[in-house]
């Protein structure tokens, strides 16, 4: 099978995927308890006017109803109005607002996971069961166990308070309208988002790392008097990346995941603390539009790694069982 | 990608560690330094808050909100945290001040009652305009009024304007109200009920896309030019921020004393606190109780406490569905006396409030004697109710609070308490959402703890928002009506013996009693009716009043002129020392 035809059929394949997506968190935000009605007029109305407005909003379908107009309205790129996360503002004009901010924190944490973890995996795999690699391993499962969000709260108190570091509260300035501030803005949030990360992929680089030392070829390489230095970079090092770049494309999402949490914990304007807000004020619109981008942006991620495979390995290929 | 783009990679451990060390030292570039003690810690912080200053060449204040804003149409809002906003983009008609007074704002006095109190003629106050340089008529102020009171508008404020029928524009600068009857409290109801007067038309048409009728205008997000208050509206996105900017041409000429001032919305508590402590906000308002002493021990901040207007109850529903215990008066005698409200208070609150006896403040004049005198915490006597209720050995009940607040922890502790009377209380945490649509729009449930937030210094008021209303108060207490939908029947306590009239129920007689405190102009004979109303739903334990928890709030030392009060916190007349 060409790479042309396994991505027209990856691609085909993400319809059902993205229905499905778009079926249970449908489901579950319209069948959990309470709704956007009473949020939206506080708890002096009546029940007349309850009523009256659930009708406004379509609640009063049945579910297949409102399910169905949701994705034929999807279809066409129209998710409609936030009922209570800023009413009246097209729900693609928040979610486009906040993208960019995650977009560049889940870019910059996993920069900083990949500028600590492989080096560090390369290293704790080279000099395995030494002091170095005990360290690394004690910090890795360290930065695995800490929940990033109590990592913020340490590293606000850390830095804000005892070094009274100003990260900019209260926005988010774009990287091409003052690079200074981004960088102040983001930087807390990028370390306590990619450290968890760069935890995993280093635990992952090592034992890639490990497995590949003992392949034949590094074992050839270096008895032909090729350089240590030269085998573990040019040789080892390359192919053990291999897996690790699945594991990258996956974390990328995870990473959007994890951005609910810090961008509510250092107070930013992304689309992880608008899912926060859009939740609590059962803002079902916003809600099924964040998780179905969510989803997108996963299964793309997901097919661009598989892609990608078949580059870094050529001993892949998309054959099916036919 | 290709092999070759892995050489990249090819970092070893001191060129790693350069890169490392030089993205730190970058983003650490924003650090102004570590002080050795207390007193260098306050000056750092300072300096951060007069930086803010120098980077912008003007005064900008940043506030902490804990709530985020709802929307920017002064007939639509309705709670605190875009009043608090609102309050500076806009004027009110009539001010509350902070010690509970009522002062004039956009007009020129506050009106008296007229036509043997059916009437009520405000007069604005000569060269106001607007935002935009318009001039503020009478005609914006009928308009504004009008759009409340028009029922196809759907305004949640509506309630605000009781008995008020219609507008009259009786002179230049004056609008009549007319009231189906005396309202003796209206001016009061008032301050919360006009927080605003916007240009006529202003509000365009409602339509499809903007949001449900009346619960979205064109100023619900962009009051650009429309207001007429110390600031002028700049922007709002929404989780992040609202930008406001001083009005030059405000009637008050001496305010605001800064440039801009910019409210962030910051949920998490800790996260507010330490942007507090690193001097990124100037003032955050909700201090946590547990964090308020150290926060008051730091040098360079100030923080205070004030008397709250947040009561906390516990909802009691008193509709009669086959297994609720809450229909029985003596199981409800027996839950209200066997609560410590002290204990919560304390354990809760870190002692931050005032437990009640009864619906309003304890040291108020507005609350009765009797109950003053009484202690409503008293396990033998309700041991006593569960005999009458022939539930000696106690009974099975729920509560339901939302979670991810401190409402579990007081139905926890209320839960504890009662098992020692030998009531077996369930607690479930639910969405606030999903306890709303149960207590406002079922009979399934016994209890449920929440708080309410007492937005005007009145007891008639609360007397009527938690109790008078027939098909939507909070503890399913009715009375016969044809406008009741199914489920509702009448509930609740008969008539008391000295009840004049014949009433089949006891609501129907609260609410007539209740109209005819809020028609009397004579204080005491008002007070005399306060009194035996709030006995009345005492002691029947229609819901259960527990405290008022205090406000607290936080600033820099650097901040003057924030003025907080228990119904209202003042800001326009904050300044930042350069």
């Amino acid at each position: 099978m060409s790479m042309a035809r396994y991505v027209l059929k990856r691609l085909l394949l993400v319809v059902p995927v993205l229905t499905g997506v778009s079926l249970v968190v449908f489901g579950l935000v319209h069948l959990s308890p309470g709704g956007p009605v009473r949020v939206m007029l506080g708890p002096l109305q009546s029940e007349e006017l309850v009523a009256q407005i659930r009708t406004e909003l379509g609640l009063d379908e049945p579910l297949y109803v409102q399910y169905a107009t949701w994705l034929w309205d999807a279809f066409h790129a129209d998710f409609g109005t936030s009922w209570t996360v800023q009413q009246g503002t097209p729900v693609l004009e928040l979610i486009a607002e906040r993208v960019p901010l995650t977009l560049e924190l889940s870019i910059l944490s996993m920069l900083l996971a990949l500028v600590i973890a492989i080096p560090t995996g390369i290293i704790s795999a080279v000099r395995q069961d030494e002091a170095a690699d005990h360290a690394a391993r004690i910090a890795a499962l360290t930065g695995i166990s800490v929940p990033n969000f109590w990592l913020g709260i340490i590293l606000i108190m850390v830095f804000a308070v005892q070094f009274s570091f100003s990260w900019g509260t209260g926005g988010w300035t774009p990287p091409w309208v003052d690079p200074v501030a981004n960088l102040q803005q983001l930087f807390l949030p990028t370390i306590a988002l990619g450290t968890a990360y760069s935890a995993l992929i280093m635990r992952m680089m090592r034992s890639e790392m490990l497995d590949t030392l003992n392949k034949d070829y590094i074992k050839t390489a270096r008895a032909m008097g090729i350089s240590t230095r030269e085998v573990i970079l040019k040789d080892a090092s390359k192919n053990a990346l291999i897996p690790v770049v699945t594991v990258i494309g996956v974390g990328l999402g995870n990473l959007m995941n994890g951005a609910i949490v810090t961008e509510t914990v250092f107070n930013l304007p992304g689309i992880g603390k608008l899912l926060i807000i859009a939740i609590d004020r059962r803002d079902f619109r916003v809600i099924q539009a964040l998780v179905l981008f969510v989803s997108i942006v996963f299964v793309f991620a997901n097919l661009a790694v598989d892609v990608l495979y078949a580059y870094l390995d050529p001993r892949i290929r998309y054959e099916g069982r036919d | 990608m290709t092999d070759k783009d892995f050489v990249e990679f090819d970092l070893d451990r001191r060129q790693f560690m350069a890169v490392a060390s030089a993205l730190g030292g970058a983003s650490l570039a924003g650090c102004t330094g570590g002080g050795s003690d207390d007193q260098e810690d306050a000056d750092d912080v300072q300096s951060t808050v007069n930086e803010i200053e120098d980077v912008q060449g003007n005064v900008r204040l940043n506030v902490a909100l804990s709530a985020e804003v709802w929307n920017f149409d002064p007939a639509l809002w309705t709670d605190t945290a875009t009043s608090t906003i609102g309050g500076l983009i806009y004027d009110e008609v009539i001010e509350l001040t902070t010690d509970e007074q009522l002062q004039a704002g956009l007009v020129e006095e506050v009106p008296k009652p007229k036509d043997g109190g059916t009437a009520f003629d405000f007069t604005l106050r000569e060269g106001l305009t607007f935002h935009n340089g318009d001039d503020v008529t009478v005609d914006d102020f009928k308009y504004s009024v009008d759009w409340i009171l028009n029922e196809e508008n759907n305004s949640p404020i509506r309630s605000r304007f009781p008995f008020v029928t219609d507008t009259e524009i009786v002179g230049d600068r004056t609008l009549r109200m007319n009231l189906e009857k005396p309202f003796a409290t209206l001016n009061w109801w008032l301050t919360r009920g006009l927080e605003g007067i916007v240009p006529e038309d202003s509000r365009g048409e409602t339509k499809e896309g903007k949001g449900p009728s009346g619960l979205a205008t064109d100023l619900t997000k962009d009051p650009t030019g429309v207001g007429t208050g110390p600031f002028k509206f700049v922007e709002w996105k929404s989780g992040s921020h609202v930008l406001l900017e001083k009005f030059e041409d405000h009637w008050r000429d001496d305010v605001p004393y800064v440039d801009e001032i910019q409210f962030n919305f910051i949920g998490e508590n800790s996260t507010r606190l330490a942007e507090l402590r690193s001097g990124n906000i100037g003032l955050t308002d909700k201090v946590p109780p547990k964090d308020f002493e150290s926060l008051k021990g730091q040098p360079g901040i100030t923080a205070e406490s004030v008397p709250g207007n947040l009561t906390q109850v516990l909802y009691l529903n008193l509709m009669d569905s086959g297994d609720n215990p809450m229909a029985n008066v003596n199981n409800r005698r027996a839950v209200l006396f066997g609560i410590d409200a002290e204990e919560i208070l304390d354990e809760i609150f870190y002692g931050q409030g005032v437990v009640q006896k009864g619906p309003w403040y304890p040291d108020s004049d507005w609350t009765s004697p009797k109950l003053k005198e009484m202690d409503l915490y008293d396990p033998e006597k309700a041991r006593e109710e569960l005999e009458k209720a022939g539930n000696p050995d106690g009974f099975e009940m729920d509560i339901i609070a939302t979670k991810g607040s401190w409402f579990k922890d007081e139905a926890v502790v209320i839960q504890n308490q009662l098992s020692n009377i030998g009531i077996d209380v369930s607690v479930t945490a639910v969405d606030k959402s999903t306890l709303f649509d149960q207590v406002y729009g079922t009979t399934d449930w016994h209890a449920a703890m929440e708080d309410w937030g007492q937005s005007i210094p009145v007891a008639t008021y609360w007397l009527d928002a938690g109790y008078a209303d027939n098909n939507h108060n909070h503890n399913n207490w009715h009375h016969p009506s044809e406008d009741l939908q199914d489920p509702y029947e009448p509930s609740g306590p008969p008539a008391p013996d000295h009840a004049e009239g014949d009433y089949s129920n006891g609501h129907e007689w609260f609410v007539d009693r209740l109209r005819e405190a809020q028609a009397e102009t004579d204080e005491q004979k008002q007070k005399e009716i306060v009194y035996e109303l709030e006995e009345y739903v005492t002691l029947n334990a229609i819901q259960i009043d527990i405290a008022y928890v205090n406000s607290l709030s936080a600033w820099q030392d650097s901040i003057s002129g924030y003025d907080m009060g228990t119904f209202v916190d003042v800001y326009r007349r904050i300044a930042k020392d350069e």
